[in-house]
């Protein structure tokens, strides 16, 4: 107030002041502004590196998964199919002819027989690497039989509803949907001790929506992104890879009631061309 | 251009004065669209536009009540103070969004920077400059030194604003979950 009654020149004094401060204000709050993102993005951009660490464990896992895979399916057929086929040609030897008739007839059947179990066997191998009512009817008609095949060993209550599926996504699309469900199924089963399991889906814009719910033991988010940055165990990572590849999400979470568990996946569609 | 004109040609006080107020509300009104527009927040648009109207009316009103005896610098002050109030809620607006790219390397950034300093270099000046008409003329010089400083560094970003090149923002990353997926047993169906 005295500066404001003085002469021009002390009003001159306290303008100068008044504008050197709020500059001095302006260009701390930018500095701050800058400064703040800056920091922001150096976190994100580590957050991002952690996450391509992240993806690389998931891409190891995958191609691990693939090797066992590979080493099972080798191991099954040199070891079952092999083996069957081996002796169905021994009873099938030049030999054969010089037999008497009903000794024949008797190798001849068993030979058919062992054939016979050697296609059962092969076609349970190729059931397990892309299962028929997936590639024929679609994803619905293979989980409704997935769960219907575990309903009926007695052991849970499993059930599965499809909500809106009239449009099929791609099949390799389907299959890695199917293999994912199927994976985490079989997680539920085995480490769960659920009484029920239970398979709703659903369809909200361009995404396809799964969610499992079971009253077992389960895990939440948090313990999902835990174990999936463990170096052991392969199922989780299998699972967070494949969702990867679809360009999903998964999200573990615990009902509000406490009573159950819920897994939701969230799929972009990809319609059959 | 107007604006130009007048205070160019114009040897009248009083047409001065009247460009000078018309200069403020062109101004008001400018910034305000700009504002509206860099915004995101829904809340914060109304807010900005449910001013514009109020300022204006006021504006008007001290026109009617002081005439062309001042040029108005407290609607002007007001307005300033309305700018630095909304700009510090754009950085403040900036910073909360999930950003993939540099504050810095956003045009409206550097246009809110020039405003800033634009309104908080010249805020003084407004206020007390009413106090100067009667001042010696080497203290309008430096007043009107400080006010070409600053306006000249308003300048100078608003020109370094048009260099910038913008980046395109990468998607969020949330999730949405689509209705009917949580459990009804009256809807399930047991295979």
């Amino acid at each position: 107030m005295h500066l404001l009654e003085a002469d021009p020149s002390g009003i001159s004094k306290l303008m100068f002041i008044g504008t050197l401060g709020m500059l001095t204000l302006a260009v701390g709050i930018i500095v701050f502004v800058i400064f703040h993102q800056r920091k922001v993005i150096r976190y994100q951009m580590e957050m991002k590196k952690m996450e391509n660490e992240k993806q690389q464990i998931l891409l190891n896992a995958s191609i691990r998964f693939q090797e066992e895979e590979r080493q099972r399916i080798a191991a099954d057929l040199h070891d079952d199919a092999g083996p069957l086929l081996a002796t169905a040609r021994l009873y099938l030897n030049e030999n054969l002819v010089n037999q008497e008739k009903a000794q024949q007839l008797q190798s001849i059947i068993s030979a058919k027989q062992i054939i016979d179990d050697a296609i059962l066997l092969i076609r349970n191998i190729s059931h397990s690497l892309m299962p028929p009512t997936l590639k024929n009817f679609g994803l619905e008609s293979a989980t409704t039989d997935l769960f219907q095949k575990i309903n009926g060993s007695g052991v849970i209550n499993a059930s599965a509803r499809f909500h809106d599926y009239r449009d099929r996504l791609k099949v390799e699309q389907e299959l890695l949907v199917f293999r994912v469900v199927q994976e985490l199924v079989n997680n539920v089963l085995k480490h769960s001790n659920a009484a029920f399991i239970h398979l709703t889906q659903n369809c909200s814009g361009n995404n396809l929506y799964l969610r499992i719910h079971h009253d077992g033991k389960g895990i939440v988010q948090a313990e999902f992104d835990k174990l999936n940055q463990a170096t052991q165990g392969l199922g989780l990572k299998n699972i967070a890879s494949r969702v990867n590849v679809l360009n999903g999400k998964i999200f573990f979470e615990i009902d509000p009631s406490q009573t159950y568990f819920k897994i939701t996946l969230e799929i972009p569609k990809i319609p059959i061309a | 251009m107007l604006c130009f004109y007048f205070i160019a040609f114009s040897k009248s006080y009083t047409n001065y004065i009247t460009t000078l107020r018309l200069h403020v509300l062109f101004e008001y009104v400018l910034i305000t669209s700009f504002l509206y527009f860099s915004f995101i927040n829904n809340k914060v648009k109304y807010l900005l536009i449910t001013l514009l109207p109020i300022f204006i009316l006021y504006y008007i009103y001290d026109y009617f009540k002081n005439g062309n005896s001042t040029f108005g610098n407290i609607p002007t002050i007001i307005e300033f103070l309305i700018f630095i109030f909304f700009i510090i809620i754009f950085f403040y607006e900036s910073m909360q969004e999930n950003f993939q790219i540099v504050l810095y390397k956003k045009i409206n950034f550097w246009l809110c920077v020039g405003f800033l300093f634009y309104t908080s270099g010249n805020f003084f000046y407004i206020l007390l400059v009413e106090k100067f008409f009667n001042a010696q003329l080497s203290v309008k010089n430096q007043l009107i030194l400080i006010y070409s400083i600053v306006t000249i560094i308003k300048n100078i970003i608003f020109s370094l604003s048009f260099l910038v090149k913008e980046t395109p923002q990468i998607k969020n990353n949330s999730i949405s979950y689509a209705p009917d997926l949580d459990l009804e047993p009256t809807r399930t169906n047991t295979n």
